[in-house]
């Protein structure tokens, strides 16, 4: 995952590279960034940085505080080492619409996917459900909006 | 008349009353507009003549100075090609 644009004051693009977080973000999706400050919510997605080698990513905020790819087996703690959260994602770039990650009608969708994923590193089993939900919720957000 | 029309290609939303727009394509860039710059983005597509009669409607500010604003924002927006002119 890395920039492609300049930013602004409050606001930055990034463009998804890699799979971490398919079905419900795409190689090449174009993302929005709000930079500091917000408030750290479960279920929400987070732009992150590796204190050391600055690599970013683009991860969901579980229940235990924790940040992971929903397609990924371990948090990223585990997995990336230290890390800073340093923009939250508003939005999805999709056909020149913007398409609201958080909106109201849809916050309880990405909490329990957020529910989903904690489990996944537990239950493997999971996984088709997980993607088949992920792959809905992206789906629902393009034609509500 | 010349009407004014937003570029195709292009994502734009409202944030915290300012228009930001980006474009899409090989190279992508995005834009934050400033208040007026926002107010003439969601007013068009538009000729100038309308343009000026809504910055007259909005803004308490001289004629000449509304005048020069918007021609300044316009031929700013054609340039990084947000806007196309078209007769």
């Amino acid at each position: 995952m890395n920039k492609t644009s300049q930013h602004s004051s409050f606001i930055e693009v990034v463009e998804v590279q890699g799979q971490s977080m398919w079905p419900y973000l795409k190689d090449k999706d174009l993302l929005v960034i709000k930079k500091p400050p917000f408030k750290l919510e479960v279920g929400n997605i987070y732009l992150l940085a590796n204190k050391k080698n600055k690599k970013q990513l683009v991860h969901r905020f579980l229940p235990d505080r924790s940040f992971k790819g929903d397609n990924n087996f371990y948090p990223d703690h585990i997995a990336f080492g230290d890390l800073q959260v340093i923009g939250h994602v508003t939005h999805r770039i999709h056909k020149q619409k913007w398409i609201n990650l958080h909106s109201n009608h849809l916050l309880k969708l990405h909490k329990t996917m957020a529910l989903f994923s904690y489990q996944k590193e537990h239950k493997k089993l999971l996984r088709p459900f997980v993607y088949l939900y992920a792959f809905i919720l992206r789906y629902l957000e393009e034609k509500i909006q | 008349m010349t009407i004014y029309k937003r570029a195709t290609n292009i994502a734009f939303n409202k944030i915290d009353n300012s228009v930001v727009v980006i474009q899409l394509g090989k190279e992508r860039h995005f834009h934050e507009l400033n208040e007026s710059a926002s107010l003439l983005w969601e007013s068009l597509p538009a000729s100038r003549e309308k343009l000026i009669e809504i910055f007259q409607n909005t803004y308490d500010a001289p004629i000449e100075q509304i005048h020069a604003d918007i021609e300044n924002c316009l031929q700013h927006m054609i340039k990084l090609s947000l806007v196309e002119p078209e007769s």
